[in-house]
């Protein structure tokens, strides 16, 4: 165990200082120093010994808080789960649900800028396409732009497409499809593709199955 | 089940009941989508993460015209800091906006049905609303206060720091 400094000057003044009653007080201050030093070294090694014991307990309630804070995440975003399945259930039983997705299919010759539904003349949805959105749409995602109740019975979707066409030109076309509502959810699906033969867009109102 | 079932309606309740304004400090900034003079289309929570400032300005505002010039200086110091700037013109026609317009690098976006002017209780020119990372309202200033840019580049600087 290596000594402090100051405390190994000590024992060499202390050995080298001699046996006479001349140095007597000096080694008695020395020998009182030494043990003060000695005492100080002790609670140092307690103080010491107490650290190392307090940090795996230490490091043990910081790993049993991470995974509390984990677990209660989990929890909130179960919460969160059951939440939005609750509402949706709520605000939409499947009898009356009705939803209406858009995608889109190449789209080279149409960039589009927003789609307007109306369902039985009555303006449902009126959406804004940013480049990001689009930029998903391209790459295979659908975007649910409505969700609403309708009763029983025969129904109409129509469906604007605005954005630019072939040629830098404006474009505004609209799709439209009768469907029957029944028992049970109905999706429906507006799909924008390319008419490669004409260079021209098409727009698909379809029912899901 | 039942519990959790419990536990899911007074969370929904607790929710219902603490909603606030829709410009207040502290509450969710209310989304929207709008069309830029330039012609491409602007959403609020596509800027998640980003400290956004909302400037809503008319052409016929002096006060509002005068400030564009200064948020174009932030525009261009803190943009990489991850500030947006989001100019929102109430004006009729497009080409009132243009012209203030000129020069400016960040989007002005048009706001002609003032939907999202009622969203923000816009009251008084300009309005200035400071959005923080976390799509927060955290600074609103309105009328007098929000005529110097310079009146809220402390608070600014600190939501860029957060």
């Amino acid at each position: 165990m290596p000594i402090s400094p100051i405390c190994e000057n000590f024992f060499v003044s202390d050995h080298s200082s001699g046996r006479g009653p001349a140095n007597y007080g000096i080694r008695k201050m020395y020998r009182a120093l030494a043990n003060l030093c000695f005492a100080v070294m002790a609670v140092c090694l307690l103080a010491l010994a107490q650290a190392s014991s307090a940090e795996p307990a230490a490091m043990e309630g910081a790993v049993g808080l991470d995974e509390q804070v984990q677990a209660l995440k989990k929890e909130v975003m179960d919460l969160n789960r059951d939440l939005f399945i609750l509402e949706e259930e709520l605000l939409f039983p499947a009898n009356t649900q009705v939803a209406v997705f858009v995608s889109m299919d190449v789209g080279e010759f149409f960039a589009l800028d927003s789609v307007q539904v109306k369902v039985d003349d009555k303006e449902v949805a009126n959406y804004l396409y940013t480049e990001h959105e689009t930029e998903a749409l391209h790459r295979g995602g659908v975007h649910k732009i409505f969700t609403s109740n309708l009763r029983s019975g025969e129904h109409e979707i129509v469906a604007f497409f605005t954005g630019v066409g072939p040629h830098g030109r404006d474009y505004r076309r609209g799709a439209s499809v009768k469907f029957e509502k029944g028992i049970g959810a109905k999706f429906l699906e507006l799909t924008i593709s390319d008419k490669a033969a004409k260079a021209q867009p098409e727009f698909i109102v379809r029912e899901w199955e | 089940m039942a519990d959790r079932l419990k536990l899911v309606l007074i969370v929904a309740l607790l929710c219902a009941g603490t909603a606030v304004g829709a410009a207040d400090s502290g509450a969710g900034a209310p989304n929207f989508a709008l069309k830029a003079l330039d012609g491409k289309n602007h959403r609020l929570s596509e800027y998640r993460g980003e400290v956004v400032l909302l400037n809503f300005w008319a052409s016929w505002c002096g006060p509002c015209r005068s400030q564009l010039s200064g948020l174009q200086e932030f525009h261009l110091r803190y943009h990489d800091a991850g500030l947006a700037v989001l100019g929102i013109n109430i004006d009729e026609h497009d080409h009132d906006a243009s012209d203030p317009a000129s020069g400016l690098e960040f989007p002005i976006l048009r706001d002609t049905s003032h939907e999202v002017s009622e969203l923000y209780d816009l009251n008084r020119l300009p309005l200035t609303v400071l959005v923080d990372r976390d799509g927060l309202v955290r600074h609103v200033y309105e009328g007098k206060e929000a005529r110097s840019s310079d009146a809220y580049l402390a608070d600014l600087r600190e939501l860029l720091r957060e």
